[in-house]
């Protein structure tokens, strides 16, 4: 390169003499590709069967609602008082305001399990402010894996798994790893690219 | 055995492979691995002694790649996504191991070739001893660089860091050179 130093020239001659690759052992794709059978299990994405069969499940399944006297007082109220509140609006005017679309992708954690030792797990991170509420796993017999499949916003996310309510985790199929302040290890999720300092 | 730097197999791009695998093809992942295989195995080798871990080690990276496809975005180069895939496995890798600061150590330039090293430098070290030695951050910053001939963005994804961060790595590691080249010549002139 022309602008190079003497010792950069000196480095880029060395480098690429004296610096070649190693192959890898025999057998080294052979193994991979023996194991992407069982990776294939874990991360296929639900059949068109099984979401239709899970979807139908949830629209029929009973649900009871329970309430006392206070509570569908305190309901009536809130929903007299919003009607008197919301009455005068123009909402042809909130109607025509341009809406700002956040591009959001789909996303799958999975945790596998084999001999389910989690009694519940949760994946918690920098997009749902490390609740545990709302991004609860469900567990995959067949995968024997917890699963959840969201959506998320473009962007880079730090998680863990909760399990059993208690212990958090990484992700042990994460790509990327990042340490927090606090020295603990989370698993990094890019969305839509790289943009982290890992 | 060795390989060649220079990869074939470039008929039938990366992306389209990638769409393929993405589409049910299992069997087109052979060819990514094929390529890198070298790339990603040496990586790990340089860092590690032990043959049999860096090649599980490598192997673990296709198996993750493979199972985080949906992940990769094809305005990057694949080559690149899989590299930084490599140095977050073998820095964790390390993080595992309890030394972390053998993967990232953040060099004193001045005490590193002004104490100890001075008297290896004495004994003749070359500058491939050097950049052996250098803590893997560091190595595979001026490999990536001054092998591949990369631009300096790439090399900082390549890596999972900053273009910030690439250029400071560079340039330390161009310095500690530099600075162990200039000790050894200092060394050879006073005798």
């Amino acid at each position: 390169m022309k602008n190079d130093t003497k010792i950069e020239q000196q480095l880029r001659n060395i480098l690429s003499e004296e610096f070649i690759d190693i192959d890898p052992p025999e057998n080294f794709t052979k193994n991979i590709l023996a194991k992407l059978p069982e990776v294939e299990s874990r991360t296929s994405h639900q059949s068109f069967k099984h979401i239709c069969g899970c979807m139908w499940d949830k629209i029929t399944r009973p649900i009871t609602f329970s309430f006392s006297p206070l509570q569908l007082a305190v309901v009536l109220m809130v929903f007299c008082g919003s009607a008197v509140v919301f009455a005068p609006l123009n909402f042809s005017k909130v109607a025509s305001r341009p809406v700002t679309m956040v591009k959001q992708q789909p996303v799958r954690f999975a945790l596998y399990d084999p001999e389910q030792k989690f009694s519940s797990a949760v994946v918690i991170g920098s997009f749902n402010k490390w609740q545990s509420r709302g991004f609860e796993m469900s567990y995959d017999e067949q995968q024997k894996t917890w699963i959840l499949e969201h959506e998320l916003p473009e962007g880079d996310y730090e998680y863990v798994f909760l399990v059993n309510g208690e212990s958090s985790i990484p992700d042990p199929r994460a790509l990327f790893y990042v340490q927090d302040s606090f020295g603990n290890k989370n698993s990094l999720i890019q969305v839509g690219g790289v943009r982290h300092d890992l | 055995m060795r390989s060649s730097n220079h990869q074939s197999n470039d008929a039938v791009s990366d992306n389209e492979v990638v769409v393929s695998v993405l589409k049910g093809d299992t069997e087109a992942y052979a060819l990514l691995i094929t390529k890198y295989q070298s790339k990603i195995y040496s990586i790990f080798v340089r860092s590690i002694r032990s043959q049999a871990v860096a090649a599980e080690l490598a192997q673990d990276v296709f198996l993750k790649a493979y199972e985080n496809l949906g992940q990769y975005v094809h305005d990057k180069k694949f080559s690149t996504w899989l590299n930084a895939i490599a140095i977050n496995t073998l820095r964790d890798y390390w993080r595992r191991e309890g030394k972390k600061n053998f993967f990232t150590d953040e060099l004193d330039i001045e005490q590193v070739f002004y104490d100890s090293s001075v008297e290896a430098c004495v004994l003749g070290r070359s500058i491939m001893q050097i950049v052996h030695e250098l803590p893997d951050l560091y190595r595979e910053a001026l490999l990536l660089r001054y092998r591949d001939d990369l631009p300096v963005k790439e090399v900082a994804d390549s890596l999972g860091i900053g273009v910030s961060a690439a250029k400071m790595r560079l340039k330390r590691g161009i310095q500690i050179i530099s600075n162990a080249v200039g000790v050894r010549n200092e060394e050879r002139y006073k005798n």
